[in-house]
């Protein structure tokens, strides 16, 4: 059975003005420029609040984490020497955050996990969702969503950081590598193992 | 044409569905999967699951909120500013013992610096009557002379300080005195010429036996007048213990006054 080549998004910019803008732009932030600090992140802010959101799946923790990731941009700046474009060296940063924050987020959400009947016992039925009059295309949207993102949020942080990488962000494997700190044989086994996961959990649920 | 295995080309699906491949790998496994079915689905099962997190992503979707880059940048200006007064404070705190000892060597300079000019450029009012004026003037040119004098039998806390007439010819206990040092000045010279000739380190036991018991005879009268007792004066009425040759008229010691 014929398969259609998958196309592969070609960047407009090019690596060295790419490159030389991020470098110019890391240097007036390193000299104590404040507009340059607000426009990078300015630039930075939906990617980096997006993927800590995605790998935390709290939109209050992925603003804290936001802060803290730009916070570590900014303290961390003189080390950047651009062996990798600002985005990626980002990301990193955000990873490795978010690495450290869930660790200490699970502890606490395993030790506050109240049971469901504990829960409607205090607080009555939980809500029918079909309650609120919305079409069913967009009911079933988010029901779909909401599978998926339970299925991703049981997959060890290593597999959730590649898989949204990839599918969410569209970094390829290289920038991956890059940003996790990984050879790009271990993206792939990470990839690998997290889509079979993700496959049995969306296909028996 | 060869046909790859299904088992050789799946650890490369995921990387084909990504299109990740390159080059030989490419028409390997791209081969492979046009022709099987199997794989085919594999392919299709991996872009499928990609999908429906890309669709769901959608869903999740939240713009930041605003004011994130002013917060950011005020966050950092702030802790910028506290990094400088902890790096003070830091600073300050490892060099306090070390400030705290310049200041004391500072301070013992500046006040001995101090002390030295006053000492040097003050003018100070000479006092007659003061101690260093009386020792200077007994270091003067000659003068009157006194001395210390007891008389004999009584006890040595009752000395006198009696004055001499220098004008004239020594009277009183002077004679006695002036004798014995004459006396031994002799003595002296007759040691150094029993041993002149002997080099400059004279040896008792190399001498010729005669002049060995000269010299010591010379040396037991030396050693006999220089030992320290108060000299009898003239009929026994006084003892000298000690003479002084006062420069001048101006000495003003309290008693001493002409």
């Amino acid at each position: 059975m014929a398969t259609e080549t998958p196309l592969k998004p070609i960047r407009v910019l090019a690596w060295s003005s790419a490159a030389s803008a991020d470098w110019a732009l890391v240097q007036e932030c390193a000299a104590g420029s404040e507009d340059a600090c607000t426009r990078l992140v300015t630039d930075h802010q939906r990617m980096v609040y997006q993927l800590a959101l995605h790998l935390l799946g709290d939109p209050q923790e992925a603003l804290d984490l936001s802060q803290e990731v730009f916070l570590k941009v900014f303290r961390t700046l003189p080390q950047f020497r651009g062996q990798s474009t600002l985005r990626t060296w980002i990301y990193r940063i955000v990873v490795n955050q978010a690495s450290n924050r869930q660790r200490w987020w699970r502890r606490r959400r395993r030790s506050q996990q109240v049971a469901i009947e504990e829960h409607t016992a205090q607080h009555g039925e939980l809500p029918d969702v079909r309650e609120f009059s919305m079409p069913d295309r967009v009911l079933q949207e988010r029901e779909t969503a909401g599978r998926v993102w339970h299925a991703m949020d049981q997959l060890p942080f290593e597999q959730r950081a590649v898989i949204v990488l990839r599918e969410i962000e569209g970094l390829s494997y290289e920038e991956i590598a890059t940003s996790l700190d990984v050879a790009v044989g271990t993206v792939k086994s990470r990839l690998a193992r997290a889509r079979e996961t993700l496959r049995l959990a969306l296909v028996h649920q | 044409m060869i046909r790859a295995d299904c088992d050789s080309v799946r650890d490369d699906l995921d990387a084909f569905a990504d299109g990740e491949l390159r080059g030989d790998e490419l028409r390997y496994v791209s081969q492979h999967v046009d022709s099987c079915i199997r794989c085919t689905e594999e392919v299709e099962i991996r872009r499928s699951v990609g999908g429906l997190i890309r669709e769901s992503a959608q869903q999740w979707r939240h713009q930041p909120p605003a004011g994130l880059a002013s917060g950011v940048v005020t966050r950092v200006r702030t802790e910028s500013s506290l990094s400088w007064r902890a790096v003070l404070n830091r600073g300050a705190e490892d060099w306090h013992w070390i400030i705290v000892g310049g200041g004391a060597v500072m301070a013992t300079f500046v006040s001995t610096l101090f002390c030295s000019a006053l000492l040097l450029l003050g003018t100070a009012t000479p006092r007659a009557d003061s101690l260093s004026a009386m020792v200077t003037n007994l270091q003067s040119s000659p003068g009157q002379m006194y001395a210390e004098v007891s008389r004999p039998g009584a006890s040595a806390q009752d000395v006198m300080f009696v004055q001499l007439e220098t004008s004239a010819e020594p009277a009183g206990a002077m004679p006695d005195v002036l004798a014995r040092e004459g006396e031994e000045r002799q003595w002296v010279a007759l040691l150094a010429q029993t041993l002149a000739g002997g080099g400059p380190l004279g040896q008792l036991a190399a001498m010729p036996e005669k002049e060995r018991k000269q010299a010591e005879w010379l040396l037991d009268n030396i050693a006999r007048m220089r030992r320290i007792e108060p000299a009898v004066g003239p009929m026994n009425t006084l003892n000298v213990y000690r003479l002084h040759l006062v420069t001048n008229t101006e000495v003003t010691a309290k008693g001493l006054t002409p």
